[in-house]
């Protein structure tokens, strides 16, 4: 065993919790080692006097005082909490009870934001209908869907073809014809 | 058998029924320790007794938090020890005390022991001063179980419900908290086996 080892038993070797093996491994260190075997002795000894130590004891006027305090709280009267816990809201103790209002003032909370978020809103189909039309007479305008603008002098005038590709081929194409 | 003799949990279950009497018996029966455990952690009286005093006023308004299955010393010194440590914190905040000025480099308590009763049962003043000014050097989670465990001699068991920690982690700390005290003991000049 070493020091450290030593150190760690010494409460254990005191209170005479320790294993027969790890005791007369112990007990050989403390023969061989003096500052450990003083470091038991003292340790043993102090845990010996600690308590004899001279007790202390509370002034004459402790009750007194003491006593006066409770007079306090009693002509205070039972605080809000000691009274919800006599009462017993819902049957409960003042905390589950709590608990359990608070649950169900979110359950209710929660159904009432979601049907606003699901509802649909209420519609008077005549107003609707008479503000389309007016509408659709003030800002109607056609609006024109222009072809591509493309080269007609060439034949294949597919613009997603890009025009160097295009002209590439082109001037390899020779038109050939009968006689 | 006499009011003197009912268990702790018989008081406290007469308390919860309306019986004043039975909140006064345990007022008697644990002002002092509860004092004794308060003032090793502050080192000081007026404020100690202030916290015995605070301790008993939770047990006189919060009676009925306090349920059958705990052991009822187990349930009132973790109240002290949470105040204590609220406390605690509160006096390093403020500043007001310091812990490190208190430790190694202070020797002012260190006087010459010469008229000391070798008397086993009758510790020195200086011995005392010394083992109190130790304790507060330690640190917070060393200092609650060590004074819980040597000085108030509460079980292993007791102490691990009222620090809220598993019981292989307070032996470890209580072993840990023994082997400092005695080395800043040492450091103050301090030998116990002297």
């Amino acid at each position: 065993m070493k020091c450290y080892d030593f150190e760690l038993n010494i409460s254990a070797y005191i209170d005479g919790e320790l294993k027969q093996v790890i005791r007369q491994s112990f007990n050989e260190h403390k023969e061989n080692c003096i500052l450990c075997k003083e470091k038991l002795a003292a340790i043993s000894q102090l845990m010996d006097k600690m308590p004899k130590l001279t007790p202390v004891i509370t002034s004459p006027q402790f009750i007194n005082n003491l006593n006066k305090k409770i007079q306090e709280i009693d002509k205070k009267g039972p605080s809000l909490w000691e009274r919800l816990k006599q009462i017993r809201p819902l049957g409960f103790e003042p905390v589950p009870a709590l608990a359990f209002a608070l649950a169900i003032f979110m359950v209710i909370s929660a159904s009432y934001l979601l049907i606003n978020i699901d509802g649909l809103p209420e519609v008077n189909m005549q107003q609707l209908s008479s503000q389309s039309q007016q509408n659709m007479s003030k800002s109607f305008k056609p609006s024109v869907v222009m072809p591509p603008q493309t080269d007609p002098s060439i034949a294949d005038s597919d613009s997603s073809v890009k025009p160097d590709i295009r002209n590439r081929y082109d001037n390899k194409i020779k038109l050939t014809g009968g006689n | 058998m006499s009011d003197y003799e009912l268990s702790d949990e018989v008081l406290i279950k007469k308390f919860q029924d309306g019986d004043i009497s039975a909140y006064n018996k345990i007022v008697y029966r644990y002002k002092d320790r509860l004092l004794n455990f308060i003032y090793r952690f502050l080192h000081d009286m007026d404020r100690s007794e202030d916290l015995v005093q605070d301790t008993l006023l939770k047990l006189y308004t919060h009676k009925d938090s306090y349920q059958q299955i705990a052991k009822f010393s187990t349930w009132l010194y973790t109240i002290a020890a949470n105040l204590a440590r609220t406390e605690l914190r509160k006096l390093k905040r403020r500043k007001t005390f310091s812990i490190t000025e208190l430790s190694y480099d202070d020797r002012e308590f260190i006087i010459s022991s010469s008229d000391a009763d070798p008397s086993e049962d009758h510790l020195t003043q200086n011995f005392e001063n010394n083992v109190q000014q130790a304790l507060l050097a330690l640190p917070d989670d060393f200092k609650t179980i060590i004074i819980l465990r040597d000085i108030q001699e509460l079980s292993y068991d007791e102490i691990s419900k009222i620090v809220e920690l598993p019981l292989g982690t307070v032996k470890s700390r209580i072993n840990r908290g023994r082997v400092k005290l005695q080395q800043l003991l040492k450091n103050k000049g301090e030998n116990p086996t002297e």
